[in-house]
């Protein structure tokens, strides 16, 4: 099984290029990351979330570095609880790091691979193609399966993912234009069971708003 | 947290007492889905629910898939920082909520 981070990533990843696009931007993915992470360490029960506060109950060290990676700085801020939206900005610092370990984890598990090139036939470059995309179709399968079909109660991870989909803009890569325009209110709604996948859209549409707004 | 327990006929009235959150939200879990399991109809009753936390939260959404069918899980008396929770999250849409217990169970029964 695929943790949020690489699943999350595979998703954004353009299987073509090899390439991250989102239509959410860096800022988007890294957040969904730091977010995933937070997930996965939640259901370990070594965080908890409400609407307001992220709660730390044990940040000792897991022995696996994307977790640990969120889960030092926190360990050095002491357990009990903290205002949800600053520990996620706090933690946006861990993202590039989780990004490159991610990606690291998955030429591991040869789902992707490491390809040397160079752009302009000077600098150098690397892509990250799938090699094996029974996971991605995997993935893929399952949010359509949630999103496209009202009766469809979605397990708790799968709500953590919705999420993180949702606020890297990918649901347009995986729906045809029709199930999107058809699963719209459903993908709003089931964005929203999780709280800190909750919280990270709200963020994300205020950054939006306000990078639109600063523009005119 | 304290979780009290009365049947009435098929009927499994579950309270929780204080906070669900993933400290205690185990207990809570393995009452409520046996219930389920074996069939019974359950109505949760909030009344004496000061907090519902994350963990909590998921623990009443794998309820809520465990009665796939529909009709066996209703929840009562949710207090308002708990409704909060719940209209913002969107579990209000998952969930039959009734304003008493009464109410539940006659909608179980």
């Amino acid at each position: 099984m695929l943790s949020f981070a690489e699943e999350i990533y595979l998703l954004a990843l353009d299987d073509m290029t090899g390439q991250t696009v989102l239509a959410g931007g860096q800022i988007a993915l890294n957040q969904a990351l730091v977010a995933g992470v937070v997930g996965e360490l939640s259901f370990m029960r070594r965080l908890d979330a409400d609407l307001e506060s992220l709660i730390v109950l044990d940040a000792s060290p897991t022995g696996n570095p994307i977790l640990d990676t969120v889960l030092t700085p926190l360990r050095a801020a002491g357990l009990g609880p903290r205002p949800l939206r600053r520990c996620l900005d706090d933690l946006y610092r861990t993202a590039s790091t989780i990004e490159t370990l991610t990606r690291e984890e998955l030429v591991r598990k040869q789902v992707i691979k490491s390809v040397a090139g160079r752009v302009f036939w000077v600098i150098p470059s690397r892509r990250y193609p799938v090699i094996d995309n029974r996971e991605l179709i995997d993935v893929e399968r399952r949010l359509r399966a949630i999103v496209t079909d009202p009766e469809v109660i979605p397990d708790p991870r799968d709500t953590v993912l919705v999420s993180l989909v949702t606020a890297c803009g990918l649901f347009p890569e995986i729906l045809s234009p029709r199930e999107l325009r058809r699963s719209q209110e459903r993908i709003h709604q089931l964005s929203r069971l999780d709280l800190v996948g909750g919280s990270l859209i709200d963020h994300l549409n205020g950054l939006n708003l306000a990078m639109a707004t600063a523009s005119f | 947290m304290d979780i009290q327990e009365q049947r009435q006929g098929n009927i499994t009235i579950l309270k929780p007492v204080g906070r669900l959150d993933s400290l205690s939200c185990r207990e809570f879990e393995t009452r409520l889905l046996a219930a389920l399991d074996d069939n019974q109809a359950v109505a949760v009753d909030c009344a004496a629910l000061d907090y519902i936390s994350s963990a909590g939260l998921r623990v009443l959404l794998v309820a809520a898939k465990r009665n796939r069918a529909g009709g066996r899980l209703a929840l009562a008396e949710l207090r308002d920082n708990v409704r909060e929770v719940f209209e913002i999250s969107g579990f209000s849409a998952i969930f039959v909520i009734h304003p008493t217990v009464a109410a539940a169970v006659a909608a179980l029964g």
